[in-house]
């Protein structure tokens, strides 16, 4: 059975054929007058050998609009992630809707507010609460918890996604700082699961040596990309919507060029989601209005390319809490881009700016997932539904509809129920303790992680794994990416760990 | 454009530079009250890194000195391509009449050490947004430390990942989490 939603109903849009068509226009004519910057030898070879204008000393490539159409329609536009359990495997593209697992460098104390860097404890409860929830499709372990205790930078990430397969048997996010692509590989066909790895990408128009050399590794080895565009509006991308959108248009068919070239049916996501600088601040707003309104007009955009959509709409609110401001900024942004046919949202669980990343918070998302989902699924309009028959027999008042055999049928069926949203009687929540939202979140996390058992990898797979991570182990301290000092921490870390 | 518009206006190098620099002031004081935002700040700083090179050619053709709050090298550390946050404390350090060598972003732990070695910055200012680079002002700061160069320069730190106890814990001498911040901390740090 396929996992997800599926969107039943055309998606939302703003823009006229016209305006979509300006937009394209542009963005070829962008690519091809000024072109990207691209920093990888063997890249602009393949670029200039496929009729680009390639200036190699300013790593510049500008890119005819002929190569430019054809190599965005050779994108697939769906693909196949496979998950450690094969009945959790996504078909990504079309109408299908998906919610990741959101992304948070550190664990937040719910008591304080104040972030610190998560144990190797921290990190597999959140994978197994992960793991758990019904409408988290896509685990984002690379991503969670950034900052380890004990374990050093370089090998949080591998160390974090060996987590992520160990205690959460979905398809799981990856990246690619410093190498760490060559061993995320490895780890996957260990196991035999797909990644959807994250490419860097710098905006404004720029692809670094490190991105596209992790792009071309993934694709070897068959593995999806989503290079991950997303231009703070006004710093790295106009300060206009319509100006941002179509950067990040040119940047896609740039993406597309550049990886057709090296494989052609190489299936990639676009990773996008820009956002406005508040330049009383510099901050950046990656939830609020105007990045809703570019998320859905890349949405847009991409589905007329029938390229596949990760969309940061609703991925990390400025609050700093778990609090109503984050509710909402990160619930809007994700409904408009799943009404507007984004596929794959990065969600549950990250906040604060990309800081924190909370397990409860993720159990709340996923009844947010779960609504939204089901409004994606929208009405059943049938004789029986419509219950014409039903409504002549019950009647006026004193006539009701409680007891009637449609009532039995239908009224599970039509409603969305969720796990930790309150809807108890006044009275009753007054006497169960008065608990919010968070309360009942935090009780479900205790529960999940008291009953729920991931499925256990293989001792080939353990072994596989352990191996991957011991390699990567000598090859940062060989690079002396490990000091010896962080080494001396990292190995109690391990014996903790185990 | 160059010197002689200014000579026109029968300013020399030196005052109209130091016209500059009490104009960008009241720009920067004009943004920490609210009263103009981001866009104005870096446009004025900008107008101002324009005119630099022509007023400092003047100047040392005339002999004359001019005056500087410090020399910084700035960059964002190796793995980072975040660029927005380091640029804006570019631009507003240049405001504030610091000489700045902006290194740009994903800069390696030798290229720092390289660029302190040749320019010999009063200041070292270096970003990390995330959790996993932030460990390479570590690295930078020992690498100076090996060179025997660590002393001779003030190190401030700053990112999204970037905390007072970490930025302590690394060596570093400040932190601020703002742009601004960071001005004031080159500053105050200079001073002290």
């Amino acid at each position: 059975m396929l996992q997800g939603f599926t969107r039943k109903f055309p998606p939302l849009t703003y823009l006229t054929d016209e305006e979509v068509e300006s937009i394209h226009r542009g963005a070829l004519f962008v690519l091809q007058k000024t072109g990207m910057r691209i920093e990888h030898e063997g890249a602009l070879r393949l670029l200039a050998e496929n009729g680009c204008q390639v200036d190699f000393d300013l790593q510049r490539a500008r890119i005819p609009p002929h190569l430019a159409e054809e190599c965005r329609r050779k994108v697939p536009g769906h693909f196949i992630l496979r998950a450690g359990d094969r009945e959790k495997d996504l078909m990504v593209g079309g109408d299908a809707v998906y919610f990741m697992q959101g992304m948070g460098m550190r664990y937040v104390d719910l008591d304080t507010w104040e972030t610190r860097s998560a144990d190797s404890a921290e990190h597999r409860d959140a994978m197994i609460v992960a793991d758990a929830l019904e409408n988290t499709h896509l685990a984002d372990a690379w991503e969670i918890y950034t900052d380890r205790e004990g374990i050093p930078p370089v090998m949080a990430l591998l160390e974090n996604l060996a987590s992520g397969i160990r205690f959460c048997s979905k398809a799981q996010v990856a990246g690619n700082i410093r190498d760490t692509e060559i061993f995320a590989i490895k780890m996957a066909q260990a196991v035999d699961i797909d990644l959807l790895p994250e490419i860097e990408h710098a905006s404004p128009l720029t692809i670094q040596a490190s991105g596209v050399e992790a792009a071309f590794r993934y694709m070897d080895a068959d593995i999806p990309i989503t290079p991950g565009l997303g231009p703070a509006m006004g710093g790295q991308g106009p300060a206009s919507i319509a100006g941002s959108v179509l950067l990040q248009v040119a940047e896609t068919m740039g993406w597309a060029v550049v990886t057709r070239l090296h494989k052609p049916g190489g299936p990639i996501a676009i990773h996008q989601g820009a956002g406005p600088i508040d330049m009383r601040t510099g901050i950046a707003i990656w939830t609020g209005p105007a990045t809703t309104i570019s998320t859905v007009m890349m949405n847009q955009m991409l589905r007329e390319y029938q390229i596949p959509i990760w969309s940061n709409a609703g991925f990390a609110s400025n609050s700093k809490k778990i609090d109503f401001q984050a509710g909402f900024e990160k619930s809007t942004g994700t409904l408009m881009s799943a009404l507007s046919g984004g596929h794959l949202h990065l969600y549950q669980g990250g906040s604060s700016s990309e800081l924190l990343y909370s397990p409860e918070l993720a159990v709340m998302e996923d009844d947010v997932a779960r609504s939204i989902g089901r409004v994606l699924e929208g009405p059943d309009v049938t004789d029986e539904t419509l219950a014409i028959d039903v409504i002549n027999q019950v009647g006026p008042i004193p006539g009701h509809y409680l007891g009637h055999a449609h009532t039995r049928e239908w009224w599970q069926k039509e409603n969305c129920f969720l796990q930790v949203a309150d809807n108890e009687p006044y009275s009753t929540w007054v006497t169960s303790g008065k608990k919010d939202m968070l309360s009942h979140a935090k009780e479900k996390a205790e529960e999940i992680l008291a009953t729920h058992k991931p499925i256990p990898l293989t001792e080939e797979q353990e072994t596989g794994i352990e191996e991957v991570l011991n390699e990567a182990r000598e090859y940062y301290r060989n690079r002396g990416m490990i000091s010896d000092e962080d080494w001396a921490d990292y190995v109690q870390a391990l014996e903790i760990m185990n | 454009m160059g010197y002689e518009s200014s000579r026109r206006w029968d300013r020399t190098p030196t005052s109209a530079l130091e016209a500059l620099t009490v104009a960008i002031r009241e720009v920067c004081d004009a943004f920490g009250a609210g009263e103009c935002f981001l866009p104005e700040l870096v446009g004025a700083a900008e107008a101002m890194q324009n005119a630099m090179p022509i007023l400092e050619a003047e100047i040392k053709e005339r002999g004359e000195k001019r005056h500087s709050a410090g020399v910084v090298v700035a960059g964002t550390v190796f793995g980072d391509i975040h660029n927005i946050g380091k640029t804006i404390l570019c631009t507003l350090l240049t405001a504030d009449g610091f000489e700045v060598i902006d290194l740009g972003i994903d800069v390696p732990v030798d290229r720092f050490v390289t660029s302190v070695k040749e320019h010999q910055p009063h200041v070292l200012a270096m970003s990390a947004l995330l959790t996993i680079t932030a460990q390479e002002q570590k690295n930078v700061i020992e690498a100076l430390k090996g060179e025997g160069l660590r002393d001779g320069v003030t190190i401030i730190v700053g990112g999204g990942a970037i905390s007072d106890h970490f930025a302590e814990s690394i060596g570093a001498d400040g932190y601020d989490p703002t742009a601004p911040g960071g001005v004031r901390l080159a500053r105050e740090l200079l001073q002290s």
